[in-house]
């Protein structure tokens, strides 16, 4: 039985303990205490919005951006490794692969450095008189939160697009240019179409990372900008035990997650970016 | 190609971008003064010594050290053993277990760790030790596997035949053909274990209870603090990893050379 230590692996580490959550997602929770049963009020309490919908509104307020940058940034690598950098290429690969294996938690604390009312960033911009007062801003709010996500998370888009990019056989871009097409119009008639896939991966991975990311709006973010889907979920998990909620967010975090795939997906489609019967 | 200039500014400027709070944490783990500010104030490693000197972070690093050993070995052990099903059998369990065995890799890490720590909650499973190793090999196996699978579908099986035919049994030819064949990709498959675990905390935060690991330290020391000791925490947290992997180069370098020796006395013969 040699899948043996693997099955019981899977199935206790992931396959059970996923039912357990979904279970508890329809028990109730009160007084510190969890009430079994079948109930769906937490999903019609996050569906109706109230407190969730701005939890909701700040996690796309920060996954949105976060996808968009990493993808044109990651794809802009990527394309410049593939058809650009000739053997510099391969340093650069290099560089990525090692960043992106850098510690995930030093990556994230170092924005508290550069940050800081008194952190390296203000302190520059002070002594070379740009500024009077220190930028609160750069600190406990939205905008180091989606800097530091794409920090973590543009390397990983990088190497999706590079695998895209990869494929893309020369001579059909050759041909392109042959044809009068200009480096622009190669590039979105052509190379992007191909590298539709590779795209639609990239954006669907840096929105799942982003949203599933509980430490990075913890650290960086403010009291109502650092709440996003992932820190309420641990949170309310360990500070109040309060698994029903957090099990019904998670669900209902991975129904937001599969909407976000069919608009994605739509949308990609629409701008001829995916080959229609993908 | 001139033309290609603005892309090539874009993209230096992006690798430096991921490169910031890399260097920004190492340099700040060797500032003399307290405050993390710029100019620096002299260069020291009284922040190391000062970590070092604390016990709390010691049982931290050793606590560390300690799980990532075990989820590496672990994480080659299973993976081994799977590999050795998925590449030499078809039947449905194999082709499932196969498919399966990505899904770790695909869920959020926080759904994984939220839904273990429910589950240890409703099972009456206490946090700590063995539960940090466990929630970490969850998510080094895909890694791990994918390695493992993708060496030994190169891997020549007459090899393991012949040594069939020479009466050795199943065990022996494990043992004595098939493993030292492989042996730099499990060296290289283990690094890159330690290395995932070293640093994880998405999951370890819901299975470690009062044992803390490297990570758990920094992240229960950053509560709305500025302490510049983190720095020097952090600057181990993202050396670890890089040594593990720069000690796997060789070892993988090293394996093809393994191999192409065994493939040169095979055609000898």
């Amino acid at each position: 039985m040699l899948g043996a230590p693997l099955a019981v692996l899977l199935a206790a580490g992931v396959i059970v303990p996923a039912a357990i959550f979904l279970a508890y997602s329809f028990f109730g929770f009160s007084m510190y205490e969890i009430k079994p049963g079948f109930d769906v009020h937490w999903y019609r309490q996050i569906l109706t919005g109230g407190v969730y919908g701005a939890v909701a509104l700040n996690t796309l307020a920060i996954a949105v951006p976060t996808t968009l940058v990493s993808v044109i940034g990651g794809y802009a690598i990527a394309y410049y490794i593939v058809f650009a950098a000739g053997r510099s290429g391969r340093v650069i690969f290099m560089l990525v692969v090692v960043s992106l294996l850098a510690s995930y938690l030093a990556r994230v604390y170092a924005w508290r450095t550069l940050m800081g009312s008194e952190g390296i960033v203000n302190t520059l911009l002070q002594s070379v008189g740009l500024i009077d007062q220190p930028l609160e801003w750069l600190l406990f709010s939205r905008f180091p939160v989606i800097l530091a996500e794409i920090n973590l998370y543009m390397p990983v888009t990088a190497l999706i697009c590079y695998a895209g990019l990869v494929g893309v056989p020369p001579d059909v871009r050759e041909v392109a240019r042959d044809l009068g097409a200009g480096p622009v119009r190669t590039l979105f008639r052509i190379t992007l179409p191909i590298t539709g896939p590779a795209l639609f991966a990239a954006a669907a991975l840096a929105f799942f990372l982003s949203c599933g990311d509980y430490i990075t709006p913890a650290f960086l973010g403010g009291p109502t900008t650092g709440q996003t889907f992932g820190t309420i979920i641990a949170n309310r998990i360990t500070t109040e035990g309060n698994y029903p909620l957090s099990a019904a967010l998670s669900f209902s975090m991975i129904a937001v997650f599969a909407i976000y795939i069919a608009v994605l997906f739509l949308g990609l489609r629409a701008s001829r970016l995916l080959p229609r019967g993908a | 190609m001139p033309r290609l200039r603005p892309l090539q500014i874009v993209v230096y400027l992006l690798v430096a971008f991921l490169y910031l709070p890399v260097i920004i944490v190492v340099i700040f783990a060797f500032n003399g003064g307290a405050n993390l500010s710029w100019p620096l104030q002299g260069l020291s490693f009284r922040w190391i010594v000062q970590i070092f000197s604390d016990a709390a972070f010691r049982s931290a690093f050793a606590a560390s050290a300690e799980a990532s050993v075990a989820v590496a070995v672990l994480s080659v052990a299973i993976g081994v053993a799977a590999a050795m099903l998925f590449t030499r059998s078809s039947d449905p369990f194999s082709r499932s277990l196969q498919a399966l065995a990505v899904l770790p890799a695909m869920m959020p890490p926080l759904f994984i760790g939220a839904a273990l720590f429910t589950t240890m909650a409703y099972a009456g499973i206490a946090p700590g030790f063995p539960m940090i190793v466990f929630g970490q090999l969850i998510i080094t196996i895909p890694f791990a596997l994918a390695v493992i699978v993708a060496r030994l579908r190169q891997f020549d099986i007459d090899l393991e035949a012949a040594a069939r035919d020479l009466g050795a049994g199943p065990a022996q030819t494990l043992w004595r053909i098939t493993l030292p064949i492989i042996a730099p990709t499990l060296v290289g498959a283990a690094l890159l274990a330690f290395a995932f675990s070293f640093d994880e905390v998405m999951i370890t935060n819901f299975t470690s209870g009062m044992t803390a690991t490297l990570p758990i330290f920094i992240f229960s020391r950053l509560h709305r603090t500025i302490d510049p000791s983190v720095n020097a925490v952090a600057t181990l947290l993202l050396v670890m990893p890089w040594v593990a992997l720069a000690l796997a180069a060789p070892f993988v370098g090293g394996g093809r050379s393994i191999f192409a020796r065994s493939a040169a006395t095979e055609t000898e013969e």
